[in-house]
This record gives structure tokens, sequence and C-alpha cells, in this order.
């Protein structure tokens, strides 16, 4: 039998979006060709920035989160034959991010571990952590996406994990951002 | 990740009827290329998390750049075996530091410089095999018979040096053991990105093939497409397990 389990900002505060697009993939066409990510990415983030006054900056900032998302439910998808899906629902106030992969047991576990963290340590503390980690592994996954994602959008995280029957796990991940959050950071630029 | 090539050790290997016959062929149409690429990309993925693209390529983002030209290893119709080769932009050069200077300096030591020339260089890369065709003996048979003329002088009339990249036990294990001579150029630089690949104790460096003299004639002159015996394959490989692979010594 599945086991479900919720980790971080799971809610959803998305009741009746007005803007609604959902994408499937094939992971392998995205790990064949990387530069696709960065082409959804755009392609969406320009599709929604209509819904925005300052559509340019709001496009940057939307594709830039929508990036992160994206490579990140391709790298951790287990057999890249699986598709992977990516929602993406505004309603005016939140824009809502949803991605769904199916990962090994482990890469899910190191979800909930890093989601634990982002949601319950000062993020400023944990991006600082996480930079001298980086640089004395000599990595080259920075493990920085997520931690940026809250610390210079407050977006919230969170993921509900299915534990499938031929013991990988379905991980719907889910990220909500305040439109205002947007609209500050255009101000900001 | 690295333009090194390498063999992918994958699961146990599969029952396979020995009446079969493999097909190495270069990849010309492009459902053919493209299954290359795939597979390529799939299996480097899997194993060093290293992902592709034919624009961009960058190292520290893990972003390999695809071969120009592919050959692939078919059995039933199914693709078991590819690899690829640099014929524009070389890693070696890229990404290894190697200089034309460095490449024709070995050449001239070679006594080859009438025939060959670091302006006309290509780089041997990204070899894999199916993970349950490994330990058949298919992988180290495949990067023999690809080193013929057939597929590293693709598109060119004049003789092409052949550059590589690869950790120092797959030079013992399969160039050696394939008795194709490399001459090494200079340690590969350090890329995090080739963390899952080499380690301290299995450095990668930069290597010169100079195909008509390094070559052994029975791979070069191989005619391709060819169709080769699983059951001569397998027991080629039975043999030279058993026998020593002589030092990677240039």
């Amino acid at each position: 039998m599945s086991q479900v389990q919720l980790v971080g900002e799971w809610q959803s505060r998305i009741d009746d979006s007005i803007t609604e697009l959902k994408m499937r993939f094939v992971p392998l066409d995205l790990v064949a060709h990387w530069k696709r990510c960065g082409m959804v990415a755009d392609f969406l983030a320009h599709f929604l920035a209509y819904n925005f006054e300052e559509t340019s900056e709001a496009t940057n900032i939307v594709s830039t989160v929508l990036n992160e998302v994206l490579e990140n439910a391709v790298k951790f998808s287990c057999d890249k034959h699986t598709k992977i899906s990516l929602t993406l629902r505004h309603t005016g106030d939140f824009l809502e991010i949803e991605t769904t992969n199916v990962s090994t047991m482990n890469d899910a576990q190191s979800l909930v571990q890093k989601l634990t963290r982002i949601n319950n340590e000062d993020i400023e503390d944990l991006f600082v952590q996480q930079l001298e980690y980086t640089a004395a592994t000599d990595s080259s996954a920075s493990g920085l996406g997520l931690i940026s994602l809250k610390k210079d959008y407050n977006a919230s995280l969170g993921a509900k994990l299915i534990t499938l029957d031929n013991g990988k796990c379905e991980i719907v991940f889910r990220l909500l951002m305040a439109t205002d959050e947007i609209e500050k950071r255009i101000g900001d630029a | 990740m690295t333009g090194a090539h390498r063999l992918i050790i994958g699961p146990e290997p599969q029952r396979i009827d020995d009446s079969k016959r493999m097909l190495i062929k270069i990849a010309t149409r492009r459902s053919e290329i493209l299954q290359c690429q795939y597979f390529i990309a799939e299996i480097y993925n899997s194993a060093y998390n290293i992902v592709f693209s034919s624009d961009i390529a960058d190292l520290d983002q893990a972003i390999e750049p695809y071969p120009d030209r592919y050959v692939m290893g078919l059995i039933d119709g199914k693709l078991v075996a590819a690899a690829g080769l640099y014929i524009r932009r070389t890693y070696v050069a890229t990404y290894g530091g190697i200089t034309d200077d460095e490449i024709d300096t070995k050449i001239t030591e070679a006594n080859m410089s009438h025939r060959y020339s670091a302006k006309r260089k290509r780089e041997y890369t990204k070899l894999v095999v199916r993970g349950n065709y490994n330990g058949l003996g298919i992988g180290r048979f495949f990067h023999a018979a690809t080193h013929s003329r057939s597929f590293l002088e693709i598109d060119s009339s004049e003789p092409n040096v052949l550059l590589v990249c690869a950790k120092q036990s797959i030079y013992r294990s399969m160039y050696s053991a394939n008795r194709i001579q490399t001459r090494i150029l200079k340690p590969f630089p350090h890329y995090a990105v080739h963390e899952k690949y080499c380690s301290p104790d299995d450095p990668m460096d930069s290597r010169l093939i100079i195909p008509e003299i390094d070559i052994a004639p029975q791979w070069y002159n191989l005619p391709l497409p060819g169709e080769f015996s699983l059951q001569e394959i397998k027991q080629r490989a039975a043999k030279e397990i058993r026998d020593e692979p002589g030092p990677v010594s240039w």
C-alpha cells in the first residue's frame, strides 16, 4: 500500500486560478539537451508575464524560479524515461509551481531533510552554511537552488511523497510565491 | 563532464545467444544520430549526473558537449554500444589545455610530420555500452573496431591525429589490451565534474594517437559497416583476460 508523507509548507492557496498551464516531459529529452530547461522556463515565464505590469522583469524572476524547479525534477528522476509534469497556476495574488517526478528513496529522503531545514532554520545562516560546504567539498552541485528560492523570493516550499510499490517515490513538489514578492523584486530592480 | 570516454559498468550481463551478430556502423541518418545522443546522455547522466548540450558546454555546471560524429553497435537492431568523435572542437584542446605545438612536438618525435599535423586532429570520445551488455567483451571489441579508419577519417581526405582523454586504468584495460598505443601529452586539469569518474589513484590525462603507427592494422583497416559474431567477440574477450596487457609506456 502506498504511504504518503507531507513535508514543509504543503498547503495550496490556489482555489481557482486565473491562469493555469500544465506540461509533461520525458526527462531524458532535457538531459539530452539541457538548454531545453531554460527554454521551457522562459516560455512559461513569458506566457505568465502578461499578468504583471512590468512584463520584462516578471519574466526574469518567474523564469529563474521555474528553471530551478524544473531542473530539480529532471535531476531527481530516477528513470529518465518516466514522464514528469510541471504545472503553473496563478490567481493574481499567488503563483504556484508544482512538479511531479519519480525518484529513488534516497533522493526523496534528501529532499525531506533539505525542506525540513529550509522551513525550520534561519535561511540566511543556511545559505552561508551551504556555500561553505560546497566550497569545502569542491562539488559540481551547489545545493543552493531551493535555499535561494526561499531566501530571495520568500517562497513557500513543500512536498508530498508517495511511496510506490516498486520501492521508488513519487514526489509532488510545490512552490508558492505571493505575487507581492515578485512586484517587490521588480520595484527593487 | 568529460570528453573522456569510458565504459560504463552496469547491471549483471544478460544471456545472449552466441549465434547473434553485432552490426557496427556509422550513424548517418538523423534518427541514428539522435539515438546515439540520447543513449550517451542517459548513461552519462545515470553514472555521473552529467547533462548535454549541442550549443552550450560548461564543465562547472556538468554540461558536456556532444560529439560531432557517432558510431553505433546494434544487436537485433537494438543499440547496445555507441561512441563519438569530435572533429571540430576537441575536448582535450578546449578543456585539457593541449596546444597545437605540444601535439606537433609529439608528431615530430615519432617522425611522422610528413603525414600528420596538429591542424588535423580529432578526438575519440563517449564510449558507452548498454548496462546489461557489459561483461561480455562487447565494449572492448567495439572500442577496437571503431578505431577503424572508416570512422576516424570520416569526412576527411587527409590523415588526422587522434586525441583522447581518459583515466589511466582505461588506457591499460582498453587501449593497451586492444594494441592501440597512446602517447602521453599531459595530465588533464582538475574539474569538479570528473569527481565520480577519476580519483587521485587513477587520474586522467590527455594522450595522442598517431593512427597509422599506433593502431593495430587489424583495427585501423577494418571495414565499417561490418557484422561480427558474438561468439567470436566473447572468445576474444576470454583470451584477453588471460593475456597480461602491456603497460602504457609512452
